[in-house]
């Protein structure tokens, strides 16, 4: 548990000042130029031909749909996240059972699979050739090219990052706070909400943010899944690709720009919410070490 | 009866933490389990609390058999060696948790809580502090908000799980002084676990030794430091020299043996304090030894020596008997047992 802000002054000491120059100087240099000239661009392209077209463009009722579409995407995996997270980090964390070194590397996975593979995962299973294609085509059920295949893919992509940002923070607290609830009289409940969560809430909204940003700007397993169909499966991600194919690059850029704003959002708030947990951490790291060895 | 414990037994993975404890608390005591870290005492603790569950054996508390019941339904208080505070919850919420978590029914009113947890405050003396996170009180402090957090409760039994063990040496005195009168004060049984004998010696009426996941030894510090059970006891309780003795039946040896090369050794094991210095040679068995090093600060003077056949011991001796004497390092002198311990014949070393 080491305090990172102790790494600054200690490195200093070991390098000399044109090494340091160096540094500092090349990963300036990369940052712009892989981060700050394409971020320009895009939003001098969607500025291009004046604010009104931006607006046209951003208004256009094909963008609005992708936007509709996504949010109802987010509002649907976000509460599954949620869910999903914290029962595997509660499960992980609090107690012992076979296969729990398996879950914890399984967890990992869409995080180290290709996003077309997750997405074609879901055509295999329920596409006409599918495995249960026949079956859910007698039932009149239509997932893949549909809105359920784009939201069980984005789920698919998504559902790591919560139980990710849970799982080391639970398992630094260990088990002594909810011991000791338990001690004094209080329920299963009672623990979560006034024990568990209010130790956690700082990790699970950093969970929540990324997984929120991955799940608005998911392309590769969503477009597998979504057939493409105009004002129905497009969600803003894929929005973008068909107007720049369309040559269309002022309202594509105008469209990208709406998400690079998004992942701008994202970014503070992580950096927000990191900090308030690296607070937390910290201050739950003073009392253990007061402890000294145990 | 306060605590009876039956033949429990426990085991995680291929250790044995407990191995077959049987043992009786009575009502109202202060208890210290001691032994060595990893002897089994938390897990005993822990099971009393029903924190952990015994492979074997049953737990009655009060007359009641509790092996099977919940922690929250065992009227037991614990606090954990680094206090387990909620940071989240102010002293006087962490003080007040176990009352407001109670089903409607049975939950004191907003003014019967408040009425409460301030006497609490007051007896842990935190008056001065109710409204602090726990990040900004001391270590001393947030033990004392942990006492009072599961005392609110009105438990019938009180388990501390190294109550000391994270604070520095100083708090830590004062704490242990603090704690006998808290349990004059409350009365509640209390039982808290420890490494360290002379903090168990100075704070509690009865002691349960446990090492190896055994019961070694129960009693008064009294009865524990001068009628040690074994070995174990008697090495672990106090400081303890073991060492080669020219044997008390030197003469008939020798006698026996016809011409021997040399004198017939044994192991004894003395107390630092009763070991006495001599420039004079003694009458009968001998034993020289060399001074090495001496620790003349505090009430007796420590002189570490070693002996002729090359064991080091440790001899405490008063002050004037340092001046009179007039050691220094480098000196020959005579060591002198005064009471040895021997368990019929077992070999103590």
């Amino acid at each position: 548990m080491n305090d990172p802000r102790a790494v600054g002054p200690e490195l200093k000491r070991h390098e000399t000042a044109p090494i340091r120059w160096l540094l500092i100087a090349s990963a300036i240099a990369f940052l712009s130029l892989f981060l700050f000239i394409p971020l320009l661009v895009v939003f001098i392209n969607a500025f291009r031909d004046g604010l009104a077209l931006f607006l046209a463009a951003a208004a256009d009722p094909q963008t609005a749909a992708a936007i509709r579409l996504t949010l109802l995407v987010v509002a649907l995996v976000l509460p599954l996240n949620v869910l999903f997270g914290l029962c595997a980090a509660w499960s992980i964390t609090k107690f012992d059972f076979r296969g729990k070194n398996l879950l914890t590397t399984l967890i990992d996975l869409p995080l180290t699979v290709s996003p077309v593979i997750s997405g074609s995962i879901f055509v295999l299973l329920f596409g006409a050739q599918g495995a249960l294609g026949p079956w859910l085509a007698s039932h009149q059920i239509r997932i893949v090219f549909a809105v359920p295949g784009i939201v069980l893919a984005t789920l698919f992509v998504t559902f790591p990052y919560v139980a990710r940002e849970l799982i080391p923070l639970m398992q630094a607290l260990g088990n002594d706070n909810e011991e000791t609830a338990i001690s004094l009289g209080a329920g299963s409940w009672q623990i979560f909400w006034r024990v568990t969560l209010p130790n956690i809430k700082w990790a699970l909204l950093y969970g929540i943010i990324l997984s929120t940003a991955r799940a608005i700007g998911e392309f590769g397993a969503v477009s597998v899944v979504s057939g493409h169909i105009r004002g129905k499966t497009i969600t803003v991600p894929l929005h973008v690709e068909i107007l720049y194919n369309e040559y269309n690059f002022v309202a594509a850029f105008s469209v990208a720009s709406l998400l690079v704003l998004v992942s701008l959002l994202t970014l503070f708030l992580k950096r927000l919410a990191e900090w308030k947990r690296q607070q937390v951490f910290l201050e739950n790291a003073e009392h253990g070490s007061q402890g000294g060895g145990n | 009866m306060g605590i009876q414990i039956r033949n429990v037994s426990k085991s995680f993975g291929h250790f044995h933490a407990l191995k077959d404890v049987t043992l009786t608390i009575p009502y109202g005591e202060l208890v210290a389990l001691l032994g060595p870290s990893g002897g089994g005492k938390t897990t005993l603790l822990r099971i009393i609390a029903g924190l952990d569950t015994p492979d074997s054996g049953s737990v009655i508390l009060h007359g009641q058999d509790v092996s099977a019941k919940n922690p929250k339904d065992r009227d037991v208080g614990f606090v954990f060696q680094h206090y387990a505070l909620f940071q989240h919850l102010t002293v006087f919420e962490n003080i007040a948790f176990g009352l407001t978590v109670r089903p409607r029914r049975s939950r004191p009113s907003k003014e019967q809580i408040r009425e409460k947890v301030t006497a609490l405050i007051r007896l842990v003396q935190l008056e001065n502090f109710i409204d602090r996170y726990p990040c900004q009180l001391s270590g001393g402090q947030r033990q004392r908000v942990a006492l009072a957090r599961a005392l609110a409760v009105e438990p019938k039994i009180l388990l501390l799980d190294e109550p000391f063990g994270a604070l520095d040496a100083k708090v830590r005195k004062e704490l242990r002084r603090w704690l006998r009168r808290l349990h004059e004060e409350v009365h509640v049984t209390t039982i808290f676990v420890t490494h360290d004998q002379e903090e168990a010696m100075e704070v509690a009426n009865q002691l349960v030794i446990i090492n190896e996941g055994r019961l070694e030894q129960a009693g008064t510090p009294e009865e524990i430091y001068h009628q040690p059970a074994n070995p174990f006891v008697f090495h672990f309780i106090g400081d303890v020299n073991s060492f080669n003795w020219p044997g008390l039946e030197e003469k008939e040896t020798v006698k026996s043996s016809g011409a021997s090369a040399g004198p017939h050794l044994r192991r004894i094991s003395v107390r630092p304090h009763l070991l006495k210095l001599s420039l004079d040679p003694p009458e009968g068995n001998r034993l020289a030894g060399r001074i090495l090093h001496i620790i003349p600060a505090g009430p007796y003077v420590k002189v570490e020596l070693k002996t002729e056949w090359g064991d080091s011991i440790q001899a405490s001796i008063s002050q004037e008997r340092y001046k009179h004497l007039d050691l220094k390092t480098g000196m020959e002198v005579f060591i002198i047992p005064e009471e040895l311990q021997d368990f019929e014949g077992s070999d103590a070393g």
